[in-house]
């Protein structure tokens, strides 16, 4: 009795270990992923601008990024590859399990990666060695490669919410497998769509601002203006686009996942006329507090105040997500991106009327905050569709806890897992910045980095005295 | 399929070990260079020969991992639970690192990539230890299948799997030191020696190791052991004697060869322990057979890894070729802009010619001058309309600085150019306000239009005013308008026809457009305006020379064309010469001898002659002048001996091309792209070639007629066709939309917003007094 409350003790903590340590670890990952998959489209536009108008600051631009994409993809695919060995040391349950049911779209993003790996290099090495055209050719594969990693990634990501392509027998080991059913499940698209627009969005206002505040400071040339424009454009047309998709991507968890919804929305017991909660917390099973709207979650839903939305209490206690963070990850998410929304509608007005942007600094100020503001979009949104996913890992056939290691010392390793990463993410930040600083001083737009082509041996003297013992022996 | 699919795993951890072995060990000898100063001849040429698609190698491990997970889910979940610790620890290498590495290449600061350098040279040695611990507590049969217990994460140390862990630094570091040798002896003696002995070292210690190893194996894991001896015997003993080679060759100062050795070594070390440990994944406690998974995933495995192949290797290829190449190139320093070298343009005139030359340059490193004696550009082909009373001035007459204010290389510059130094490149201007000034310029546009001719009786243009500029317009609004009032107060009924009749002079398109155009004004818009006079009864009448309407576009055309004319009332009269034009009428010459029309207001539309600039062009340049006054280009619109200078649009001359805006438009875009070349270093230009777009001209309300490449349409669909084009080259959105507007209210309506005009009775001439 004593021994099985241990275990379940030690279970639960290793369950929150490995659970926080695999958020901690995806968090910073995704943080990444949309330089990586948008940072070679926005290149690329540069590139083919550049070429096009014969603009030189374009082709600047270009080049500078392909560099930071080189240092991002670098790191992104380091903690990409940690990411690959934690769903197996932390979740031994979940592959051992349903590995042949939903392995395959891992296998293809292996591919997507080698490719984009190969092209990121081939890219970086052709300046100046390949024909300007062959070599934006040989670069324009790159967000095809970066949209199939997506895609398998995401394929993964919305069978575990949305299982298909198998059934399970009565000791819940699946057979009858079908893995392409797997992949075409039924969140795939809303989710892909959802997340391919989101990195857009993220890339997009995290390169912007890093302009708008070299723009703030005063350097107004056309390579900052551009630097600026580009992905800034980019991200103001996806904005708008990524609020409809968001709202069918909503509508479809309504009917795939109607818990999590009911966690989204704070919502205890089923109801029509329900209210939309901003903020607030579940108290005791009790949605308590925040600003109500009311009949409006019902409207939004089924465009009727009678809609009924099933609540937390549809299922039983032991199958209900965490709702207060889901909820406040949920309106982080929405009330984030409609402030991105409303400064991408201010710009494509301004850029509409005026073939310029905004005058005021504080146009400029706005978009120095949008990057951050699209990141935490980005966690925000990520959050919401994990954590309501809980407790399940495979919705309606896994719970987390079944699946997770029975290893010690989880704790140990998610505290180094944290040491590591903040140092791996705070020398990105320096090295990214330093770039930047040896840029501005003018010191050419070629620096070595990863991916770079390797120059001429450049190997310091030997000394005197070897020099001698080498020339001695070669007579 | 489990066979196959195994194969495959064992494939990528043969290329992990190979590819990624040989990074891992240039890590460990990065470790043991030295101290930073004696060390850093080594670190150099370690940091120059990691291959630059490092991070790739990576992709092997995670494509183990997947195969593993995908095809032997159960023995996956065993082994990561089992080896969670020497996992884990291998991750938290793989980190530092990759990241260690990007950060010290992209740091300078000293202190930065020692730190860096240090952790990835660590972490180079630790990764592949764990690995290699991972291997080898599998091989031993420390994993087993279904095992997931707590305390089975405590068993994978053992014997072997230190050995193996060892194995792997080992034997990495001698791959490295291998292949670093192959580099050094391109730089020098010494760091050959230093890797060449470095090598030979851990190639003995790697065979030490194993034959140790042997032992171990042999009390640790009975089943592996009896695997290596039997089985997996060919392999071991190739293994042991390539490694040998490798060793025997670089002590005799031979490095041919040795790579592919060692490789070698390196698989059939791996095919032994693979066979070896055949038929088991999970040595003793599950094969291959029975871990693996669903069929058709499997399948699919083999499909995706053979797409894998097929696009692999053939972008690995090129890779390769480019690192090569790029061995023998050096990269070359991006041009940088210097804004006061920049290539000057000096473009003359704002219209069709000099406005599509200068707004196709604006991406250009070039900074282009526009210069104009008027600071709007003129939308002729619409002219008419101003004239009766259709659109507004500002709606065909843009500002240029209007039109060229998001060109940030392009300035307008106000003034009339009075002359050219072509052997000095400069080009003499005088401001509005008097004061001259001179333009240097490395290319030079000219683009000066034409202006009406009379061919030769300039005296007439003073009771026939032409229709070239805005105040042409203007000036023939008013005076239409005003005839129309002195008809109404008119007594004398001859003197009031005389005042009701317009004469047209030239039927070409302005002359059709304007004669259908006054009759419409007159008819549609002011008919019931009048009490004393019917304005129906203004009398168009349209002379020419020639034998009918349009003779340009063809004779179904000019027929179509004197058709709509005569429904809307215009007289045309063909044939007839004019030969003098007072205030109060016209003197015809024609086949019935002189006539005299009474008509006060007289429209000259019949000729061009250049602007005086190209006689001027001319003259500099030693270039011939047309009849028209037109200069004759070379057939790149450039002039004889100034490739440099080009002279576009009506002023010039070139395969008798027409004086209209499509060849002006076109001609500027060939210059501009000329000069793009030019500044781009690029040969010189080729010839012009104009692409025939077709003319047009529009005849009253919804009646054009159109020939485009043979195809020759008429009536509305006509008209709607001159519509669209029309208002595609209109410049600027509010002024496409306004002109919209305005036909809509004239041609469905009857309104014409543009007929004001004020009562200042101007003339060109002193009056008769009567």
């Amino acid at each position: 009795m004593q021994a099985g409350a241990a275990d379940v003790l030690l279970g639960a903590s290793n369950l929150l270990a490995a659970r926080s340590q695999m958020a901690f670890t995806l968090g910073f990952h995704i943080l990444l992923v949309p330089f990586g998959v948008c940072l070679p489209l926005f290149t690329l536009i540069a590139n083919a601008y550049g070429l096009r108008h014969d603009d030189q600051a374009a082709l600047r631009l270009a080049r500078r990024w392909s560099y930071a994409m080189g240092v991002t993809f670098a790191v992104g695919a380091v903690t990409g590859t940690v990411l690959s060995f934690e769903l197996g040391i932390l979740w031994p349950g979940l592959l051992g399990r349903f590995g042949d049911v939903f392995g395959l779209p891992f296998a293809i993003e292996g591919l997507a990666f080698f490719l984009e790996a190969i092209f990121v290099a081939i890219y970086i090495f052709g300046w100046n060695r390949l024909t300007p055209r062959l070599h934006l050719w040989l670069g324009a594969p790159l967000p095809f490669f970066a949209a199939l990693g997506a895609f398998s990634v995401i394929a993964a990501n919305s069978w575990m919410n949305t299982p298909r392509g198998f059934q399970v027998d009565a000791s819940g080991r699946p057979f009858a497998i079908d893995p392409w059913a797997a992949i075409f499940n039924p969140a795939l698209p809303h989710e892909l769509a959802h997340f391919l627009l989101a990195a857009l969005l993220c890339a997009g206002f995290v390169l912007a601002s890093i302009y708008a505040v070299g723009m703030l400071k005063g350097r107004r040339d056309r390579l900052h203006r551009l630097g600026f424009i580009i992905p800034f454009t980019v991200a103001a047309i996806a904005t708008p686009m990524q609020m409809m998709v968001g709202d069918r991507a909503v509508r479809e968890v309504v009917k795939l996942q109607p818990v999590k919804f009911a966690a989204m929305e704070l919502l205890a017991e089923t109801a029509t006329h329900v209210p939309e909660r901003l903020g607030g917390h579940m108290k005791d099973g009790v949605p308590t507090g925040g600003l109500k709207v009311p009949d409006m979650a019902s409207f939004l839903t089924g465009f009727h105040a009678d809609t009924k939305i099933v609540g937390l209490a549809a299922v039983g206690p032991g199958d209900r997500p965490p709702a207060t963070i889901v909820h406040w990850a949920f309106d982080l998410m929405i009330f984030s991106a409609s402030g991105l929304a409303l400064l991408s509608v201010w710009f494509l007005f301004v850029w509409w009327r005026r073939r310029d942007l905004p005058v005021t600094p504080w146009f400029l100020r706005a978009c120095a905050g949008a990057g951050a503001l699209s990141l935490v979009a980005m966690e925000a949104g990520w959050i919401t569709t994990e954590v309501g996913r809980q407790p399940w890992v495979v919705y309606g056939f896994l719970h987390t806890a079944q699946a997770v290691t029975h290893a010690r010392g989880i704790w140990g390793s998610f505290a180094i897992v944290v040491g590591i990463y903040a140092a791996v993410g705070i020398g990105l930040l320096l090295v990214l910045r330093a770039m930047s600083r040896r840029w501005r001083s003018g010191e050419g737009d070629a620096l070595p980095g990863p991916y770079a082509p390797r120059g001429p041996i450049i190997v310091p003297a030997a000394s005197p005295a070897a020099a001698a013992a080498a020339a001695g022996r070669t007579a | 399929m489990s066979t196959v699919v195994a194969l495959i795993l064992w494939f990528a951890v043969t290329c992990y070990a190979i590819f990624g072995g040989a990074d891992y060990g240039a890590g460990f000898w990065d470790l043991t260079a030295g101290g930073a100063r004696r060390g850093a001849r080594a670190r150099a040429l370690i940091d120059h020969a990691m291959a630059p698609v490092w991070e790739a190698n990576n992709v092997w491990l995670i494509f183990a991992l997947v195969v593993l997970w995908t095809a032997f889910p159960r023995a996956f979940a065993a082994i990561t639970s089992t080896l969670y610790l020497p996992l884990a620890l291998a991750a938290a290498g793989i980190v530092l690192r990759g990241s260690g590495f990007v950060f010290r290449d992209a740091t300078r600061a000293l202190t930065g990539r020692r730190l860096f350098g240090a952790v990835f040279a660590l972490s180079s040695v630790v990764t592949p230890f764990f690995l290699g611990a991972s291997f080898g507590a599998i091989a031993s049969g420390r994993v087993r299948a279904g095992d997931l217990a707590e305390d089975a994460t405590s068993r994978w140390l053992g014997p072997t799997s230190i050995l193996v862990g060892v194995l792997a630094v080992a034997s990495a570091a001698f791959l490295a030191a291998v292949f670093l040798v192959f580099d050094a002896g391109r730089v020098d003696e010494t760091l050959d020696r230093h890797f060449r002995w470095r090598a030979i070292g851990s190639g003995v210690a790697t065979g030490l190791i194993a034959i140790a190893g042997l032992f171990v194996v042999r009390g640790d894991a009975p089943f592996l052991f009896h695997g290596l001896v039997h089985e997996g015997l060919p392999f071991v003993l190739l293994s042991g004697a390539c490694g040998g080679a490798v060793v025997v060759l670089l002590a005799q100062d031979i490095t041919r060869g040795t790579r592919a050795l060692a490789v070698i070594a390196v698989v059939t070390m791996l095919a032994g322990w693979g066979v070896a440990q055949h038929p088991y994944l999970l040595p003793t406690s599950l094969t291959f057979e029975a871990a693996a998974g669903a069929p058709r995933s499997l399948g699919w495995l083999v499909v995706v890894f053979l797409i894998a192949c097929v696009t692999a290797v053939p972008a690995l290829a090129l890779l390769f070729v480019l690192d090569q190449r790029s061995k023998l190139q050096h990269g070359s320093v991006v041009a940088g802009e210097h804004p006061e070298s920049r290539h000057r343009v000096v473009v003359v005139g704002g219209g069709f010619g000099g406005l599509f030359a200068t707004r196709a340059l604006g991406w250009s490193p070039v900074d282009v001058t526009l210069v104009d004696r008027e600071p709007h550009h003129l939308f002729q082909p619409l002219l008419y309309q101003v004239a009766t009373g259709i659109l507004s001035e500002g709606e065909i007459a843009p500002s240029l600085r209007h039109i060229l204010r998001f060109q940030e290389n392009a300035a307008v510059l106000l003034a009339e150019v009075t002359g050219f130094d072509l052997e000095r490149h400069e080009v003499q201007a005088r401001r509005p306000d008097g004061a001259s000034i001179t333009l240097p310029y490395d290319s030079l546009v000219v683009s000066a239009g034409a202006g009406m001719s009379y061919f030769g009786h300039d005296e007439l243009a003073e009771h026939a005013p032409g229709m070239k500029t805005l105040d042409d317009a203007l000036r023939l609004r008013r005076r239409l308008l005003q005839a129309l009032e002195m008809a109404e107060l008119s007594e004398d009924p001859r003197k009031q026809q005389g005042w009701l009749t317009v004469a047209i002079v030239g039927a070409g398109p302005t002359g059709v457009e304007i004669a259908g155009q006054v009759r419409a004004l007159a008819v549609r818009s002011l008919g019931t305006s009048f009490r004393r006079i019917d304005p129906t009864l203004v009398r168009v009448v349209l002379l020419d020379a020639g034998h009918e309407p349009l003779s340009q576009f063809g004779d179904h055309l000019s027929e179509i064309a004197a058709r709509e004319l005569g429904t809307l009332g215009v007289e045309l009269r063909m044939g007839v010469k004019v030969t003098a034009v007072d205030a109060e009428s016209v003197v015809l010459e024609g086949a019935n001898g002189p006539e005299r029309i009474e008509a006060r207001t007289v429209i000259w539309a019949a000729g061009v002659q250049a602007s005086p600039l190209a006689r001027l062009l001319a003259e500099a340049s030693g270039a011939a002048c047309d009849r028209a006054g037109r200069i004759e280009t070379r057939p790149d619109c450039t002039l004889p001996k100034h490739p440099e200078v080009f002279a576009i649009g009506d002023m010039a001359s070139l395969d008798r091309l027409p004086g209209v805006a499509e060849v002006a438009m076109q001609e500027g875009l060939h210059a501009a792209r000329a000069i793009r070349q030019r500044v781009a270093g690029k040969p010189a230009t080729t010839a012009f070639r104009y692409r025939d777009l077709g003319s047009m001209a529009s005849v009253g309300r919804f009646r054009a007629v159109v020939s485009l490449k043979g195809l020759r349409v008429g009536g509305l669909l006509g008209w709607l066709t001159w519509a669209v084009v029309h208002l595609t080259f209109l410049t600027g959105f509010a002024n496409r939309f306004a002109t919209m507007f305005h036909w809509t209210r004239t041609f469905l309506g009857r309104n014409r917003s543009q007929i004001a005009f004020s009562a200042r009775f101007t003339r060109t001439r002193p009056s008769n007094p009567r």
